[in-house]
């Protein structure tokens, strides 16, 4: 079964697409491989081809601090667009929730390629734009649900 | 202690004080009293017979009296006293404090409660993807299952 085209490859020929390919290395993670950490150095985005990526923030949890579920990513999803975006630091923790395999674009080499084809950095800048403008969208409504439940119990 | 118990207890220790009050000045009069009738009884002392008898006994009252009102008011101000330090407890200011999180809660294991954490994430999430799909108000405030919640 032939896997689904990347989101962050959407719009491009095959050709380009397969270009940008060749720049990646692939990656087999076993479950609760950490593929990167929160704050670290983004400096690899990452094109899931298998499995289940969980991205996830720290909680305190009486008194223990936890990973807390933030996102789920499934194959022709992407993580770590931080990569592509200043100032290049994670802002999540993500880990391998089942035997996973990435392909892994290294940001020097993405931009190099940017610099040569601005058809495929145009294209790649409006999936990355579409990937966060929709968990903007998500994050948003989650926190006004949030707002409403305090203002209720607040005024309960 | 209710605020009705606290109330009860200071009338309590005014009666006692409006009691010694008036037995001093009882106590006073009487022995005044006392004084002018065992003069004219006897009729055979000097004025000042009169007033030193008259004045002696008005001492021996006031004396009996303040001994009565020291014990009256000592007595009760340490019953009121005792029954307000231990019966009346510190409440907590409750004003800003939610009910709800302030009644005790079972205690959930962690796993458990990671477990109801994730869920109420993903939930959350479907239904912010459900807004962002048809966005209108009643979508973005639809009701969860979610057990943190409920």
């Amino acid at each position: 079964m032939p896997n689904p085209q990347p989101d962050l490859l959407k719009g491009l020929t095959v050709e380009e697409v397969s270009a940008v390919m060749a720049l990646g290395q692939k990656l087999n993670l076993a479950s609760g491989t950490v593929l990167f950490q929160l704050g670290a150095e983004a400096d690899r985005i990452y094109l899931i081809e298998r499995g289940r990526i969980r991205l996830t923030l720290p909680m305190q949890v009486e008194g223990h601090e936890e990973d807390i579920l933030v996102e789920e990513r499934l194959p022709g999803e992407t993580v770590g667009w931080s990569a592509l975006i200043p100032p290049h630091r994670f802002t999540l923790k993500a880990t391998a929730q089942m035997d996973a395999a990435v392909v892994a674009l290294p940001q020097t080499t993405l931009m190099k390629i940017f610099s040569e084809r601005p058809n495929v950095a145009y294209a790649v800048t409006r999936n990355v734009a579409a990937i966060i403008g929709q968990r903007l969208q998500v994050f948003q409504a989650m926190w006004l649900r949030e707002v409403q439940r305090v203002v209720e119990l607040r005024r309960a | 202690m209710t605020e009705r118990q606290v109330l009860a207890a200071n009338l309590s220790c005014w009666h006692s004080n409006y009691l010694a009050f008036v037995g001093i000045w009882a106590s006073i009069g009487l022995s005044t009293m006392a004084s002018i009738l065992l003069y004219d009884e006897s009729h055979r002392g000097t004025p000042m017979e009169m007033l030193l008898m008259a004045l002696c006994m008005t001492l021996f009252g006031l004396a009996v009296s303040a001994i009565a009102f020291g014990a009256a008011t000592r007595d009760s101000r340490s019953e009121t006293d005792t029954r307000v330090e231990h019966k009346v407890p510190i409440m907590a200011s409750r004003f800003f404090v939610d009910p709800v999180a302030a009644a005790p809660q079972p205690r959930v294991p962690i796993e458990v409660l990671l477990a109801q954490i994730e869920r109420h994430v993903r939930l959350e999430q479907a239904a912010a993807e459900s807004f962002i799909d048809f966005p209108t108000s009643e979508s973005l405030h639809c009701r969860t299952m979610s057990p943190l919640v409920h």
